[in-house]
């Protein structure tokens, strides 16, 4: 019994340090959690690079809207990357899951062709109502 | 020892049961998800559907575990996976389907009759072309 103890205590400190794999869950060449298209913008140059993590134990980034507290890995860490570098789509990504973790690796997408940065969400937030400049 | 082990074991029990258990899954609900760096306003905006399943028999799953990159590639193609997919028979990579995704939610489903069993990770989106 104590045997079986100290593998499996031995098994989870491996895992919670690195030992565990990193294997790749999804590919995507753009991602945004805020914006449901580019509008008229029809590609994107890659921006500096973003590298998220979010494990199952953190606090989540952003609440479900519903109230549940079941979340989604890649949802929080892109929600995550939002926060951080403040840029609304991502291009280049790779999603990995490195035991209760899951790894963003990806550029921000900046506006590359089309109308320059010109979206049809542009001046709206997320849920499309015009958002307030502010004054000064 | 003991008693202060019960005792932390008894506040995390009610901290659990009080604070409600927070799960997680690999995704959930993905506003956008792209296909092609060009995820300008596109038409259509049918609903779609797709899965990844595997089955199992005696304990054994055949073809490994569903993966979220396939039910996302089923779903871009508009069809659910069969049994041929659990067996490794389908490796079409998606394309000529829509370009993007919208709300893209990730449910998991199947069964499990102990001798024989079905697992399916489970997309349902609004695709754009």
């Amino acid at each position: 019994m104590r045997l079986f103890l100290r593998l499996l205590a031995l098994t989870l400190f491996l895992e919670m340090f690195g030992c565990a794999p990193k294997v790749l869950i999804l590919q995507a060449p753009v991602i945004s959690m805020t914006k449901n298209n580019s509008g008229d913008v029809s590609g994107f140059n890659e921006g500096k690079s973003v590298n998220e993590s979010w494990c199952s134990g953190d606090d989540p980034v952003k609440e479900n809207d519903d109230g549940s507290k079941h979340y989604g890995m890649i949802d929080q860490v892109v929600l995550k990357a939002h926060k951080r570098s403040k840029a609304d789509f991502f291009v280049n990504n790779r999603f990995y899951q490195q035991g209760t973790c899951v790894l963003m690796s990806a550029n921000v997408g900046v506006a590359g062709s089309g109308d320059s940065g010109k979206s049809s969400d542009k001046g709206k937030t997320s849920n499309g109502h015009k958002k307030k400049r502010k004054k000064g | 020892m003991a008693n202060h082990f019960r005792n932390l074991s008894s506040a995390v029990l009610v901290a659990v049961v009080l604070g409600g258990c927070q799960t997680t899954q690999q995704a959930r609900e993905i506003k956008l998800l792209g296909f092609e760096e060009n995820a300008s306003k596109g038409k259509g905006g049918g609903p779609l559907e797709g899965s990844d399943c595997v089955f199992h028999v005696f304990g054994y799953w055949l073809g490994g575990h569903p993966t979220l990159a396939k039910a996302v590639m089923n779903a871009r193609k508009g069809r659910n996976s069969g049994l041929t997919d659990a067996v490794g028979g389908d490796e079409g990579n998606g394309d000529g389907g829509v370009r993007y995704l919208n709300n893209m939610s990730v449910s998991h489903d199947g069964f499990d009759a102990i001798i024989f069993g079905k697992n399916c990770i489970k997309i349902s989106a609004v695709g754009y072309k």
